[in-house]
């Protein structure tokens, strides 16, 4: 594998710690964390929203300053909030800032992944937030970018969405080559991505390997206070 | 926007600025030649280009206030942007007159900012609806009560008259050169208003997502609000406060550009040009014996559609 984004010195003030940070290429990395521990902080400082201090270089580029298509073509970020208050379609919203070249083959097979046919020619602000949220990792995912930097994307999906979404992400990883960066709450979502994962708190990176070994090890108690007994997460005694 | 709708719209545009010049008739054809042209470069042409100027900039800047804010309901004049420009130059005009049109321009860009900078500054930049038209209304209210105030404390008679007639709107007897004051300013923020459109466009998708993206949204809104004050501030200045323009435009023109918010600026301006011609004309052929300030016309017709919008809006969320 080879490295894709390579991070030098990220930090935002009271957010984030310095932090450095490589990913290879055809990852999918997991980021985990309690509340206010920095994951989104982490997606912003590699997303570059908010000035945050340092450098990301993707494929050996640096993002700051590209023209929107160019940027779009290299990372995607999809934030926590899916709050669209716009009363717009959903074939448009995910058409909005999209570069022309995205526009064809992938939006069909995300439409029919997502299942959004029915969907797409409805208002945003009257869809539910499940349905919304779909549309929106649409939006994210249309581009076709090299990084994907995506906050919570499996909140607010039903169970299956859930796999369907977890699959969908491993398979562009895997056999398309793109490097996703997720953040997560629920830690048996995690489990199911396998492969590498990070865990946040205090806005600095605590612990990066496999997701296996982190989740039976003792990071897991020591970060988030709770534990795998019997096959099922408890607080530790 | 489809080709057919711009051709349309350019179509109507064009009809309604030469029914503007060529309305009425009667004294162009039976002057005679140097008279008739007299009367349609000294007197129509101006009034015809500040309604087409000034109905263009409050559609742009409407549209791009409400791409600015996320925000179907914001314009310049529910967000207090007009009120203060004309706060701004009724103040300006009592020290130096309102014959004096570049410190009146200025006082008007300034009150407009300074009422802009107030709204950011109370609903914050992602206002929910109710918080933005309640500071709005709290800045429209500011500012018409210290402009009552300042009409109240008129140096004399004459100045009183001259401001309240001003504040009604109009774009009667405006000269060639007043014209162009308020033209050239509000056609140049029109251009570069365009040129935020895909900015103002990706903040539909929150405003991470367009920093992600790659725009500088600090910059997009600096820009937004420095450009829609200067520019109907600029109008204000010659031509008094016109309500409403703002707001429908946009909302018309949105319905040809797929909804997309930054994509209206251009259509909600050509709108805007239309409606201001078109209520223009319709103030100077009614047959009232007297003319309406055209400012009062487009109140009269605006509010009831603003209330209209409120409870559709309100009926919809209700759904």
């Amino acid at each position: 594998m080879t490295a894709l984004v390579e991070a030098v010195g990220l930090a935002i003030p009271g957010r984030l710690a310095e932090t450095s940070l490589t990913l290879q290429e055809g990852e999918l990395v997991c980021l985990v964390g309690p509340n206010g521990s920095g994951k989104t902080s982490l997606l912003h400082a590699l997303a570059g929203v908010g000035s945050p201090q340092g450098e990301v270089r993707i494929g050996g580029e640096n993002p700051k300053g590209l023209h929107p298509d160019r940027r779009q073509q290299l990372l995607t970020f999809l934030p926590a909030s899916r709050d669209i208050r716009w009363p717009l379609k959903a074939r448009d919203l995910i058409g909005l800032g999209l570069p022309e070249q995205a526009r064809d083959s992938l939006l069909d097979r995300l439409a029919r992944h997502l299942d959004l046919a029915d969907l797409m020619d409805r208002r945003v602000d009257r869809l539910s937030t499940g349905e919304r949220s779909r549309v929106l990792i649409a939006r994210a995912l249309a581009a076709d970018p090299k990084l994907l930097l995506l906050d919570e994307p499996t909140a607010n999906l039903d169970p299956l969405w859930q796999l369907r979404l977890i699959d969908y992400l491993q398979d562009i990883a895997r056999t398309g080559g793109r490097t996703v960066l997720l953040a997560v709450h629920d830690l048996d979502i995690a489990r199911r991505c396998a492969g590498r994962m990070l865990i946040m708190s205090g806005g600095r990176v605590q612990a990066d390997g496999r997701s296996a070994e982190l989740l039976a090890g003792p990071a897991i108690p020591n970060i988030f206070g709770i534990e795998h007994v019997g096959g099922d997460w408890r607080p530790v005694a | 926007m489809r080709t057919f709708h711009s051709v349309a719209l350019a179509i109507a545009l064009a009809a309604a600025f030469l029914a503007s010049l060529l309305t009425p008739w009667s004294p162009i054809s039976s002057l005679g030649e140097s008279l008739a042209a007299d009367i349609l470069v000294q007197l129509r042409l101006p009034r015809a280009l500040l309604a087409l100027t000034y109905g263009a900039m409050l559609g742009a800047s409407g549209a791009a206030i409400q791409a600015l804010f996320a925000n179907p309901l914001a314009s310049p004049d529910l967000t207090g942007t007009t009120s203060g420009a004309a706060l701004g130059a009724v103040i300006t005009a009592y020290l130096l007159g309102f014959s004096a049109p570049l410190p009146v321009s200025l006082g008007s860009v300034m009150g407009a900012l300074g009422a802009l900078a107030l709204l950011l500054l109370l609903a914050g930049p992602k206002a929910e609806t109710a918080t933005l038209l309640l500071a709005g209304l709290a800045i429209s209210a500011l500012a018409g009560a210290l402009t009552t105030l300042a009409l109240a404390l008129a140096p004399s008679p004459f100045a009183f008259y001259d401001a309240y007639d001003w504040l009604m709107g109009s774009l009667v007897d405006r000269s060639l050169g007043q014209a162009a004051f308020a033209a050239l300013p509000a056609l140049l923020c029109i251009a570069l208003l365009l040129r935020l459109r895909p900015a103002l466009d990706s903040l539909t998708l929150g405003e991470e997502v367009a920093q992600a993206i790659g725009h500088d949204i600090a910059r997009v809104r600096l820009w937004t609000i420095c450009l829609t004050a200067l520019g109907v501030g600029a109008c204000v200045a010659i031509c008094g406060a016109i309500g409403f323009i703002g707001l429908v435009a946009p909302i018309f023109a949105r319905r040809l550009t797929s909804g997309h918010p930054g994509g209206a600026i251009a259509p909600a301006a050509l709108i805007g040009g239309a409606l201001l011609l078109a209520a223009d004309l319709a103030v100077r052929t009614a047959p009232l014996g007297r003319t309406v300030p055209i400012g009062v016309l487009t109140a009269l017709l605006g509010a009831p559609f603003f209330l209209w919008l409120v409870a559709h809006m309100r009926w919809r969320l209700s759904r």
